[in-house]
């Protein structure tokens, strides 16, 4: 699907972030009540707030760094304005009637460039437990999970949840 | 805007354990505070740690990474991390994502004791 193919029967909304941690309980709060309009039950509605609050935190810590603009940078490291150095974070929603698909835009380092995942709970511990958790959830707990880099710059991550789960675990 | 808040319990007399009360949720944003302020407190030698997680609205993949990092930390002098009660909702990722076998967590105040000699 094309980013600005409109798909019939649907309800698409966007919202525009910026690149700051606090932003993630106003997204989750907004993802919860999306996914409950759709129709989702409670634990999945928890799962897909937690694939979108991984997400944008993967894209607040990791996309911008190289550009000074990270809560894991040191204060004398941090860019003066976020704005300024032109970082974005866009959250798409396309409400289905069976489904949810969320889109997550950023125009920072490509995912290819930022620190892997881990693919299994094994090599998170083998790793010390200290990072990578957040795609091997986001690919758990979302039914299709879709990573695209476009030639400019940046990542553009779909993930789509079903009503009637496809979702590996349980 | 406060969604998050830490209760440091003061030593007791005749337990063997520190108590801290986690409120409200632990992500990315949160999650800084929260390690700075268990660090400083396993820097005062607290060898034996209780995180009641009954108010702990949520947990993100940071959250669980610092309760990894605690767990690491006290293992390292003979230490033990407990957590107690987790939320519904918690316990739901704990399990899901199968860290109900790394974390020890008691249901019950009554078990905590016990969890600690164990």
């Amino acid at each position: 699907m094309s980013l600005n193919t409109p798909m019939p029967d649907t309800i698409d909304l966007e919202i525009r972030c910026p690149i700051e941690t606090r932003v993630l309980s106003i997204l989750r709060n907004f993802v919860t009540s999306i996914a409950a309009y759709v129709g989702f039950n409670a634990e999945e509605t928890d799962k897909i707030e937690m694939a979108v609050d991984e997400a944008c935190a993967n894209v607040i810590r990791h996309a911008y760094k190289h550009l000074g603009v990270s809560p894991d940078l040191p204060e004398a490291e941090q860019a003066e304005d976020a704005n300024a150095a032109q970082c974005t974070l866009r959250l798409r929603l396309v409400l289905g009637e069976d489904f949810l698909k969320i889109i997550i835009i950023d125009n920072g380092i490509g995912m290819k460039n930022r620190p892997p995942g881990v693919d299994s709970l094994e090599e998170y511990t083998e790793r010390g437990g200290t990072g990578g958790l957040g795609t091997y959830i986001i690919k758990n707990f979302m039914d299709e999970v879709e990573y695209d880099f476009p030639e400019e710059s940046g990542t553009i991550l779909t993930m789509t949840k079903y009503l009637i789960s496809t979702a590996k675990s349980s | 805007m406060k969604n998050y808040d830490l209760n440091i319990q003061d030593p007791q007399d005749g337990v063997a354990f520190r108590k801290v009360d986690v409120i409200g949720c632990l992500d990315s944003h949160t999650v800084v505070g929260f390690e700075k302020s268990l660090h400083s407190l396993l820097d005062e030698d607290v060898t034996k740690l209780l995180i009641n997680l009954e108010q702990l609205t949520y947990i993100s993949s940071a959250g669980i990474s610092a309760l990894m990092g605690l767990t690491h930390r006290l293992r390292q002098r003979d230490g033990e991390l407990v957590l107690l009660k987790p939320t519904d909702k918690v316990h739901r990722v704990f399990r899901t994502l199968g860290f109900t076998n790394i974390f020890k967590i008691v249901e019950d105040d009554s078990e905590v004791e016990a969890s600690f000699k164990g």
